[in-house]
């Protein structure tokens, strides 16, 4: 409870701030928000017993220990997105939009009611139609945000609707009811449908294909901060919540999903990877290259236990990638835009940003020991004996992978000679991020 | 600790190295190399009396993947010569420095520690991860300090195939560890649980392996890589790759891949062996039309590696020791041979061979020098070629004649191709000058000349070692 009363707080005090003029207290307080969150899920993390919150939500250990991976990823971002922000100059209006996303991001871990998971898909979204839409004078960030506030807003529609088909079959939005019914009866086409329109809203929102095609543009066109906040903090949220609903729930109609959702994830790897091979500006690629991650985390839902282990490390070994490219592409992209081409001998003069983005890299493509590989090691692991021809589809593509990420770092030392010098920022906190990445594998034994 | 210290040692003082322009890297890195070469040495001595050193640490425990590290038999062996590889490479740049030496050996003892990890674990997740990591170094290696046009798509071919093709070989581990009731990476459970499989499905392990190491090392047709990269990498990178790195592929067949599935070699490994020979044959033929010194190592290489493959995959003892032993010798001959193309390299500017000659006129001592490295690279007897070379068709002989009767034609087309490479440049009318050598040269060259000979006329302390395990 503490741990959401303060997420919901946040973007208040956030706003009073600024009403009173103290915007410089605004970081810290966001930073120690965070901290309090993570402190408050470390407290909980042995439990045994579930907390019920008024029969809508539950802190058990996924829900806390996707809370603190939320968290984590979140402070990431605040303490290395935190100059992009304020050079905007209105950072309390992002500051306090992005804490109310955060909180919807919190929510998606640990409704156990339908209509709880309607609130925060819609607490999470809203906020980012406007983030998407924040840099007023441009005009491929007011497309971005419109995009995405049309093609989101539909997808929330198809899962309303199927949300209301299940209520029409079950007469419950509680999931523990709705758990008990599908194991009785799973013949209900009308149910299957429900859940069917379910799938379809929740591809939409991880950018799965065949329902991707928004996240190229919007993810290009809106701010690169944002972008970044969209690929981490929020993709994983709408993960995790998908992992809830379609491994706790659902269960019992997995058997009959299980195919279109391999197929999915098929369609995702090859697709997206595909498609990313052929981009010339560095951003469009990462999004292309964020929907074959979507797939892998979909893939997760086709193990064979409920053991979210592999969900986790995955979402947080993206996420820590992201977080360190995004800010790369920041810093390079404010003033010489993100096409290929600007990457030609960047090495020279920033030897620091080039071997930064070079391990984000090699870890999204999964090349070890980087965490990266483990992410998808463990997926991989999980589904090579149901879905082998599954399996071979992901080490194929991801050879594709390690092409279009080759093209940059290869870009980046190559020997043509380059004017541009970045400001590298925290050098610290990034280098941090960087071993993090070396040695994350470690961490699995914890989550 | 000991086993431990071999793989962290270089690959801490490669990251050091990396990020530190004042030290003077080279000699760093060689004294690293020395240190290894003790430590090795000191394991050797004392498995004599049957101590061994181990190292174990769980890294993660749900899946099995440990640092596990022995050093015994075969490992020694291959660990003593990335050791002297590690030695001997930097000194071969004989005074000519790379531009930011740091980054260059750092990155090449990063690469170093790799492979020592590869060579000297038990664990199956650890040696695909040290196997992969090796990678990367030398990505940068040439990426940075190569020559010629088409660097970034010689780099990229290069990078992708060999990815493209461990990536089989982590299907294979991950096949073999799903029919498993424990998770678990370590060589015995390995081993347990691939032989209790069919020998088809051994059969398919073999497969994704092969495809991994024929990549690797490489066996014709996966070998397209090889020569251009050979070619346009700084040439104490071809070194490392030729010496050290392709080795990791043949090991991992003599170490992982017999043991795991011999039921599947014999029953459905005939294609690999045939994949072998022709490759040696092809690549012989390849040697022999090169005009240039460089390409013809490379290919020689191709074909000396082919015959390894195809005598291991013969699954008979001879087979695998003669194997190990070529790998040491080998790794040790390309080292020198490529040493002996950076001496001809400095001096003459180029290495057609065909614009040199008489050389011996003029450095009689230089041609004395590369005359015994060419004998030693044709497995002339009394050098340490032969020893493995016999050793390997001698096995291969026990499973097909005929195999082994082409196989061994290679020894003759290797004597042609490199009695003519050394006819046209050292021996003839016209005179290329060539001064002196410095005492580092004759160092490199002398100590490879005495150790090719000295393992040539006396084997049986490496033959030994490497049958410890047997």
């Amino acid at each position: 409870m503490t741990i959401l009363l303060i997420s919901a707080l946040l973007g208040v005090i956030l706003l009073a701030l600024e009403i009173f003029k103290m915007r410089s207290l605004m970081f810290p307080v966001i930073v120690l928000s965070l901290l309090g969150i993570l402190a408050g899920t470390v407290i909980d993390w042995g439990i045994s017993e579930n907390i019920m919150q008024q029969n809508m939500m539950m802190n058990d250990a996924f829900a806390l220990r996707s809370i603190a991976i939320l968290t984590l990823l979140a402070l990431g971002w605040f303490i290395t997105q935190r100059k992009a922000i304020e050079e905007t100059g209105n950072s309390a209006d992002l500051y306090a939009l992005l804490a109310f996303s955060f909180c919807g991001a919190l929510l998606m871990t640990n409704f156990t009611n339908m209509v709880m998971l309607f609130l925060a898909i819609e607490i999470l979204s809203i906020p980012l139609y406007v983030l998407a839409a924040s840099k007023r004078g441009s005009k491929a960030s007011n497309e971005s945000g419109f995009k995405y506030f049309i093609l989101g807003s539909t997808a929330s529609a198809i899962l309303l609707f199927g949300i209301t088909l299940i209520y029409g079959v079950t007469g419950t939005f509680d999931l523990y009811r709705i758990h008990d019914f599908i194991a009785e009866n799973t013949s209900s086409t009308l149910l299957m449908t429900g859940i069917g329109m379910v799938l379809v809203g929740f591809g939409f929102k991880i950018s799965a294909a065949p329902f991707h095609f928004w996240a190229p543009d919007v993810y290009q066109g809106a701010p690169t901060p944002i972008t970044g906040w969209m690929a981490t903090v929020v993709k994983g949220a709408a993960v995790l919540g998908m992992y809830r609903l379609f491994k706790g729930a659902f269960d019992g109609a997995m058997p009959a999903l299980e195919g279109i959702i391999a197929l999915l994830v098929a369609m995702s790897l090859i697709i997206a990877n595909g498609m990313a091979a052929i981009q010339s500006n560095v951003k469009r690629m990462l999004a292309y290259s964020g929907i074959s991650h979507a797939g892998f985390m979909l893939a997760s839902l086709l193990l064979v236990s409920f053991d979210p282990t592999s969900i986790f490390f995955y979402i947080l070994s993206y996420g820590a990638a992201s977080l360190l490219a995004f800010v790369i592409l920041y810093n390079l992209g404010k003033e010489h835009g993100e096409d290929l081409n600007v990457f030609h001998g960047l090495a020279q003069k920033n030897p620091m940003s080039a071997a930064l983005l070079s391990i984000s890299l090699l870890s999204m493509a999964g090349i070890p020991p980087l965490a990266g590989f483990f992410g998808k090691y463990f997926i991989i692991q999980g589904i090579i004996q149901n879905h082998t021809w599954l399996a071979i589809v992901m080490i194929l593509t991801s050879v594709v992978g390690m092409y279009y990420y080759l093209k940059v770092i290869l870009a980046m030392y190559s020997k043509q000679t380059s004017a541009i010098q970045l400001q590298e920022g925290n050098r610290w906190i990034l280098s941090l991020m960087a071993v993090a990445l070396m040695v994350m594998f470690v961490a699995v034994q914890w989550l | 600790m000991i086993a431990l210290s071999l793989f962290i040692l270089p690959i801490l003082a490669g990251l050091v190295m990396l990020n530190s322009p004042s030290l003077s890297a080279k000699r760093l890195a060689s004294a690293i190399g020395l240190v290894m070469i003790l430590i090795v040495s000191a394991a050797w001595i004392r498995s004599a009396y049957g101590i061994t050193y181990e190292f174990h640490l769980s890294l993660i425990e749900k899946i099995g993947f440990n640092a596990s590290f022995l050093l015994s038999g075969p490992s020694l062996a291959m660990a003593l010569l990335t050791a002297v590889a590690a030695f001997l490479i930097p000194i071969t740049a004989f005074g000519k420095d790379h531009d930011s030496p740091h980054r260059f050996y750092g990155w090449m003892m990063v690469m170093i520690g790799a492979m020592m990890g590869a060579f000297i674990t038990t664990n199956a997740l650890f040696f695909y991860l040290c196997y992969e990591l090796a990678l990367i170094p030398i990505f940068f290696m040439i990426l940075k300090w190569g020559q010629g046009e088409h660097l970034t798509k010689i780099v990229t071919r290069f990078f992708l195939y060999t990815l493209f093709g461990s990536l089989f070989m982590l299907l294979s581990i991950l096949y073999v560890q799903s029919t498993m009731e424990v998770a678990s990476f370590e060589m015995a459970d390995m081993i347990k649980a691939a032989n209790a499989l069919s020998s088809a499905e051994q059969g398919w392990i073999l497969a994704g392996f092969f495809i991994a190491f024929a990549v690797k090392m490489p066996v014709f047709p996966f070998h397209s890589w090889q020569p251009s990269t050979y070619d346009h990498a700084p040439i104490q990178g071809t070194m490392l790759l030729a010496a050290v790195m392709l080795k990791m592929a043949t090991f991992g067949l003599a170490y992982w891949v017999l043991p795991m599935v011999p039921q599947g070699i014999k029953e459905h490994g005939q294609w690999a062996v045939v994949l072998s020979v022709i490759s040696v044959i092809y690549a012989s033929l390849m040697a022999i039309n090169q005009k240039r010194l460089k390409l013809l190592i490379a290919y020689s290489s191709v074909a000396h590696v082919g015959m390894i493959s195809a005598g291991l995959l013969s699954n008979t003892d001879q087979g695998t020791v003669g194997g190990y032993f070529e790998m040491f010798s080998h790794g040790l001959l390309a080292i020198a041979l490529f040493a002996v193309y950076t001496m001809i390299e400095n001096r003459v500017g180029h290495d057609k061979m065909n614009e040199m000659g008489g050389i011996r006129t003029s450095n009689p001592t230089f041609a004395f020098l590369f005359f015994i490295l060419v004998m030693g690279s044709v497995a002339l007897p009394f050098t340490s070629g032969f020893v493995g070379e016999f050793l390997l068709i001698q096995g291969l002989s026990h499973i097909s004649l005929l195999w082994a009767g082409i196989a061994g034609l290679s020894v003759i087309l290797g004597a042609a191709y490199m009695l003519r490479g050394f006819q046209k440049m050292m021996l003839g009318n016209n005179t290329t000058p060539f001064a002196a050598l410095s005492s580092a040269e004759l160092w490199v060259l002398g100590g490879a000349v005495v150790l090719v000979i000295l393992l040539g006329i006396y084997p049986a302390p490496l033959l030994n070692l490497i049958q410890m395990t047997f």
